[in-house]
């Protein structure tokens, strides 16, 4: 699955995001705002495991 | 004179990449271009358009990013980031213009990837006052987020 998260917001909430997001694979192209990911992750992400891939900016 | 990169390769061994995103700052990613160019480009594009400064960081060898001074809409940021392809003819760095229309906003990467350091800043030019000092409070709150998640990962495999 090809995919990557856009977060936004205060500094503990992308903490919390991004550690949440370790676990979560993005489902496509997510530009979301950190509070709400984290208020209801299972809407932008899935299970699973992040694989070394070559990655544009 | 650009300084060699060392850093955080060793110790960062998550397979994500941090990178910030923004459209009111212009951005370049330069790969496989020289410091000289890299700087000469930059200068220009900021006399150009009034960017008051820029900042270019050393991501690898022979791999740059540049971050100027002045807030600009998003429009604007195309139009410069744009001139610049149309300028320096570099295929790289038009491939890398192209994503970031298709994103609506331009993002350079700050943590570590595969074998690739943190970029490190190498030149400083102008006001660092506005887009500049923003970049690095980014930059810096990343990095810290990035320690965080690296103590604690090196806990799990503790436990």
């Amino acid at each position: 699955m090809r995919g990557r998260y856009e977060f936004h917001g205060k500094g503990r909430h992308l903490y919390r995001a991004v550690v949440k997001a370790h676990q979560l694979m993005p489902k496509g192209f997510i530009d979301v705002s950190a509070k709400e990911f984290l208020e209801h992750p299972e809407r932008y992400g899935s299970e699973g495991s992040w694989i070394d891939r070559e990655v544009e900016s | 004179m650009a300084l060699k990169v060392h850093g955080l390769t060793e110790k960062w061994n998550l397979k994500s990449v941090f990178g910030v995103t923004d459209t009111e700052t212009v951005m370049l990613d330069f790969d496989n271009t020289p410091y000289k160019k890299v700087k000469y480009v930059a200068l220009r594009t900021m006399r150009w358009f009034k960017l008051e400064g820029f900042l270019i960081f050393k991501s690898s060898k022979n791999n740059y990013h540049v971050v100027f001074n002045r807030k600009v809409s998003w429009k604007e940021n195309v139009a410069v980031m744009a001139w610049v392809c149309l300028f320096t003819k570099h295929p790289k760095l038009t491939g890398w213009f192209i994503l970031q229309c298709r994103k609506m906003a331009s993002t350079l990467r700050v943590s570590p990837k595969r074998q690739k350091p943190s970029p490190r800043i190498v030149y400083r030019h102008g006001k660092q006052d506005k887009e500049i000092r923003n970049f690095l409070q980014f930059r810096r709150l990343i990095k810290n987020i990035m320690r965080g998640i690296r103590i604690k990962d090196a806990r799990l495999r503790i436990t």
